[in-house]
Formats: structure tokens, C-alpha cells, sequence
């Protein structure tokens, strides 16, 4: 099963890059949420193309030149059920 | 010239606290008080005698009135109670404590309702061009430092509210007497003889508390709006070297934005703002212990927005030897 990686047009939000981090306002309810290096890069990158988790993991590796260990994996599952809670992207199972 | 309420004559003082009401202006706002209460009127003509007086024709942002509760209570437990604008938030207190009524008082009614102004709870101090914004949680030793900075020379913009127009990077001063607490009272009056401090207003709700005047450069400045250099996040620890560390932007961006009164209310607007001041700014935390240090400290930073002692984590000990 491979999951896809989506972002939709986002007009409800803001976001504001800060070196590797970047903080992010929500306009539906008001709230500002951080996002870590780990989300603002995935954010940088599904913005502009649908990934499958794969395709996404290696375009991290290369464009932020960052080794993926275990524990690394885990921090970006974090950074996506984030984002995906936020509904800056979507994921479908195919 | 502008008048202040020091050439006010004592009686006109007294009647106009009593009768039509006393109106000048602290930083960006305009106040009309009213009080009967003879310890309003003395600490109302220590705090404010150099603040400018307000014309007839002036708009009053906020109608303070400081009065007994009741003519019975006047004699037997008296009490004091405040009303701002005809709303009564608070519970009446020991007439011996009407003068941290009304500060408090003030403070509610700019809270509640400034938000032509992004309000950050934070102390903003300004020296040749390096201004600091220091937000932080009651207990942070925040106002310590502030008081002790401002009597080494820094300008005091606020000690509590750090205001900014929607859209700038600019402190508006607010400069009022700060309130120190419970062991900065005698910390204060040792490390400053010449500190003018007013009476200890003891077991408030927020402890003892005594209010420093804030200095006459600050209230002499109080129309000069001053561009943020640094985002300092200040803590006291006890026996801490005076030391800065570096903080992410976005993690600093956090904070600030949770240390304001109306971020929320001002929605993107609010946001875009606490990110102009970020832009603007080197963001860092700092302990201290030692206020002679912690001031050398904030002495070493530059308008640039970086600091004298070199690369993060930086200590001013260090850098001294």
C-alpha cells in the first residue's frame, strides 16, 4: 500500500519560513502553530507535487542532504500526522 | 511649553482629583482620574508629576475613578473601589492599597481594550538604538531587570505592555511606575539609593508590592517610538552566570506571540506583525542572577541585533575576564 502525499491550495493559511522552521496562521480559528524543520520541509515540497512516502522520503534526503534513521522517520511521522491534522495535506492509500 | 501635572498647584491637584478630574496623558493614552482618596492623590503626585497635562478639548481614552466603597466603610475597614469607563472588574480592596488598585485598574482597561495596538506582555527598554523587548511570565525576574536597567540609563518604554501598531516593527513607550515584588523591593532600593520607590503595599494579591517611579528620560521620551533590535526571553536564576543563548526564530515567534494580550483578537494582522518584530530582531534567552552583570550584559549588545560577546551560547562572565 503506498501512501500519497498531497497538498491542496491552502488560502486559509499563512506561513512564515524561518531559517529551517517556519511558524504557520490559520485563519479558520485564529491559531498560529510551529511547524519543525521536519514539517516545513515536507510542507515545501508536497506544495508543489503529490508524493508517495517513498518519492517524499528521498526527495528529503536529497534536498536537505539529511540521513533518515529510525528515530528521524519517526520525527516526520509526527510532522505529517501534523499536517495532515491541520489539512495542509492530504495522504491517500492506493 | 506643555504643562505637567507638577505645575499644578497642590490645591488645583486636590480638586480636580475631587471634582472634574485630573487629565493627562500616559504614552499613547489619555486618562481623566477621579478619587477622593488621599493616598491616590499623593502617589498619583509622585508617579506622574512629569507626565503632560491633557488640554479640555482632549479625548479621554480611559475614565478612571479610585473611591470608597461606601461612607461606612470610609471609617470602619475602609475599602477602595475602582471603576473604569462604569465597569467595575474587581472586587474592592483595603483603602491602605488604593494606589495598586488603580495601576491595576489602568492596566485592565489598556488590556481590554487597546487593540489598535498588538500588546505584548513584555518590559521594552531602549539605549542608543538597541531596544529590547523582554516578554515573559509573571515571576521571571522581568521587571527586576527592567527596573535595574532603567537606573543605569536605559529608557524605559514598559514595563508591562510592549505596544506596536499593527504592520510596524516600533515600540510605543508606556512608561508608568513599575511594580516590584516581595524580595525586588530591597534589591532595588540597595542596588539604586537614588531609586525613588514608594510606600510597600504589603499581602496584595500579588505579595508586597512597591512601585519605582519610572526615570524622567522615559517619561521625558514617552512620544519616541523605538525600532526593535533584540527579542530577549529574561530569566532569574539564582547564582546563574549572566549568560544569552540563541533561539530559533520560530520558537521565539511562539513565544512572543503567547506572551501578548490580544494576538488572538488582531488574527493575521497579529501575526504578521509578530513576524515583522522577529525579522527585525536576534532573538535569545538570558539568565542571570547578578544585576551588575546581567547590565553589562545588555550593555555589550549592539543595534545591529547582535551582541558583543560573540556567538551564542554567549557569557558575559566569560567575556569580561
Amino acid at each position: 500500500m503506498t501512501e500519497i502525499w498531497s497538498a491542496p491550495a491552502f488560502p486559509s493559511f499563512e506561513l512564515w519560513a524561518l531559517g529551517d522552521e517556519a511558524v504557520l496562521f490559520d485563519s479558520r480559528d485564529g491559531r498560529t502553530h510551529y511547524l519543525s524543520p521536519a514539517g516545513a520541509a515536507i510542507l515545501a515540497i508536497v506544495g508543489h507535487e503529490a508524493l508517495d512516502t517513498c518519492a517524499l522520503l528521498s526527495r528529503l534526503e536529497t534536498e536537505f542532504a539529511v540521513r533518515f534513521e529510525q528515530e528521524e522517520r519517526a520525527r516526520l511521522g509526527v510532522a505529517l500526522d501534523q499536517l495532515v491534522a491541520l489539512e495542509l495535506i492530504s495522504c491517500s492509500s492506493a | 511649553m506643555q504643562q505637567r501635572l507638577a505645575d499644578l498647584s497642590a490645591d488645583d491637584h486636590h480638586r480636580r482629583l475631587r471634582r472634574d478630574g485630573l487629565h493627562f496623558r500616559a504614552g499613547p493614552f489619555t486618562l481623566l482620574v477621579n478619587s477622593p482618596i488621599p493616598q491616590i492623590e499623593a502617589l498619583i503626585a509622585l508617579f506622574y508629576a512629569e507626565y503632560p497635562l491633557a488640554s479640555g478639548n482632549d479625548y479621554r481614552d480611559f475614565h478612571l475613578r479610585v473611591t470608597h466603597t461606601s461612607t461606612l466603610r470610609r471609617w470602619i475597614r475602609p475599602s477602595a473601589g475602582f471603576k473604569g469607563d462604569g465597569e467595575s472588574p474587581f472586587t474592592p480592596m483595603p483603602a491602605r492599597s488604593s494606589f495598586p488598585l488603580f495601576e491595576w485598574g489602568l492596566n485592565w482597561r489598556v488590556a481590554t481594550t487597546a487593540h489598535q495596538y498588538l500588546m505584548l506582555h513584555a518590559a521594552v527598554v531602549e539605549r542608543d538604538g538597541v531596544t529590547v523587548a523582554m516578554p515573559a511570565l509573571p515571576g521571571s525576574g522581568k521587571s527586576t531587570l527592567a527596573a535595574a536597567l532603567m537606573c543605569r540609563g536605559w529608557r524605559l518604554l514598559s514595563d508591562e505592555f510592549g505596544l506596536v501598531r499593527p504592520g510596524t516593527t516600533a515600540f510605543v513607550p508606556f512608561p508608568r511606575p513599575i511594580p516590584l515584588k516581595n524580595e525586588s523591593i530591597p534589591l532595588i532600593a540597595r542596588f539604586h539609593p537614588e531609586a525613588v520607590i514608594g510606600p510597600t503595599f504589603e499581602g496584595t494579591r500579588k505579595g508586597d508590592v512597591a512601585h519605582l517611579k519610572a526615570s524622567a528620560a522615559s517619561i521625558a521620551r514617552a512620544d519616541e517610538p523605538a525600532a526593535i533590535t533584540h527579542v530577549i526571553f529574561p530569566r532569574y536564576q539564582m547564582g546563574a552566570e549572566a549568560t544569552f543563548h540563541a533561539i530559533e526564530k520560530a520558537r521565539a515567534f511562539m513565544k512572543v506571540s503567547s506572551n501578548s494580550f490580544n494576538y488572538q483578537i488582531l488574527g493575521r494582522d497579529g501575526f504578521r506583525t509578530v513576524a515583522g518584530l522577529i525579522e527585525n530582531s536576534s532573538c535569545q534567552s538570558f539568565i542571570y542572577s547578578n544585576l551588575d552583570d546581567a547590565i553589562a550584559a545588555f550593555d555589550g549588545l549592539s543595534s545591529s541585533g547582535t551582541s558583543a560577546y560573540g556567538a551564542a551560547p554567549i557569557s558575559a562572565a566569560a567575556s569580561n575576564s
